[in-house]
């Protein structure tokens, strides 16, 4: 009659088994931990980006106040004054894809906002790819 | 013959299963810190907007800041300090998770300008997040 039972040979399939099944759990959990890691730290980079913008923008508006007339360039952002309008419009930069655009009217020592907005700078591109099947 | 045979192949499959055990453990724990540090980066980003833009509402007034955070002006520097639990709820000194500070900066301020130091940190930790912010002085 044949034995059955644990031979030798049972062990290390279920020794590779467990260790697979940790090392992929292991490396699920670090791809996720890292993905989550460098999420947080956009989101951070992205928000601090935006209050330097919105810092400068305030300190510009702080300038066009005190000077008498309107100058071309206030700390290297251009301006563009409208005088017909009494506007003045700038962009901030955010990133290298974002930017903040500020338009506000200048009055006699005030201002007041009209446009305040977070503005996409990169190129669009569309993409034209089909990952379908075409048919031949 | 064939008992020992078992007996080394059962020391030979426990010590590679504690090797990669360990290496796993190892991997398990990198992944839990850095979990913690992601979720301290976000908790702190939604903080310092907060102080950031009730700063902003307020117009720079450093009294009506801290009240509207839920904060108080201490210290040495008077700085507007709020506390905040792990559920990012305003509370006691003791009980932060969380530290909101806000100080003036008077090398960038103006006549028509505030401008204030946002930062956060934790409380037994370095500092998460920094960064100035402007506001426009109303008179």
């Amino acid at each position: 009659m044949k034995k059955h039972g644990n031979g030798i040979g049972s062990t290390p399939i279920l020794l590779i088994f467990t260790v697979l099944c940790l090392a992929i759990f292991a490396v699920l959990s670090l791809t996720t931990a890292l993905a989550d890691k460098a999420m947080a730290d956009a989101a951070a980079c992205s928000v601090k980006g935006y209050y330097e913008a919105d810092t400068l923008a305030e300190c510009i508006l702080s300038e066009i106040l005190k000077e008498d007339k309107i100058p071309d360039a206030i700390m290297g952002i251009n301006i563009t004054a409208n005088a017909e309008s009494g506007t003045v419009a700038f962009i901030c930069p955010i990133s290298e894809k974002k930017c903040l655009y500020v338009e506000a009217a200048v009055y006699e020592g005030d201002y007041n906002i009209l446009k305040w907005r977070t503005q996409d700078v990169g190129e669009w591109e569309t993409d034209k790819g089909m990952p379908v099947w075409p048919g031949d | 013959m064939k008992s020992a045979l078992f007996l080394m192949e059962q020391l030979i499959a426990i010590f590679t299963f504690t090797l990669c055990a360990a290496v796993c453990i190892k991997i398990f724990t990198a992944s839990y810190t850095l979990s913690g540090n992601s979720r301290d980066i976000n908790n702190a980003i939604f903080i310092a907007e907060c102080g950031a833009e009730g700063y902003k509402a307020v117009n720079g007034n450093f009294e009506k800041a801290a009240l509207i955070l839920s904060g108080n002006i201490e210290g040495a520097d008077n700085a507007i300090y709020v506390y905040y639990n792990a559920s990012l709820q305003t509370c006691k000194m003791d009980e932060a998770v969380y530290i909101l500070k806000i100080t003036r900066d008077f090398s960038q301020a103006s006549a028509s300008l505030q401008v204030g130091n946002i930062s956060v940190q934790k409380t037994r930790g370095d500092e998460i997040i920094t960064f100035s912010v402007a506001a426009r002085r109303k008179t």
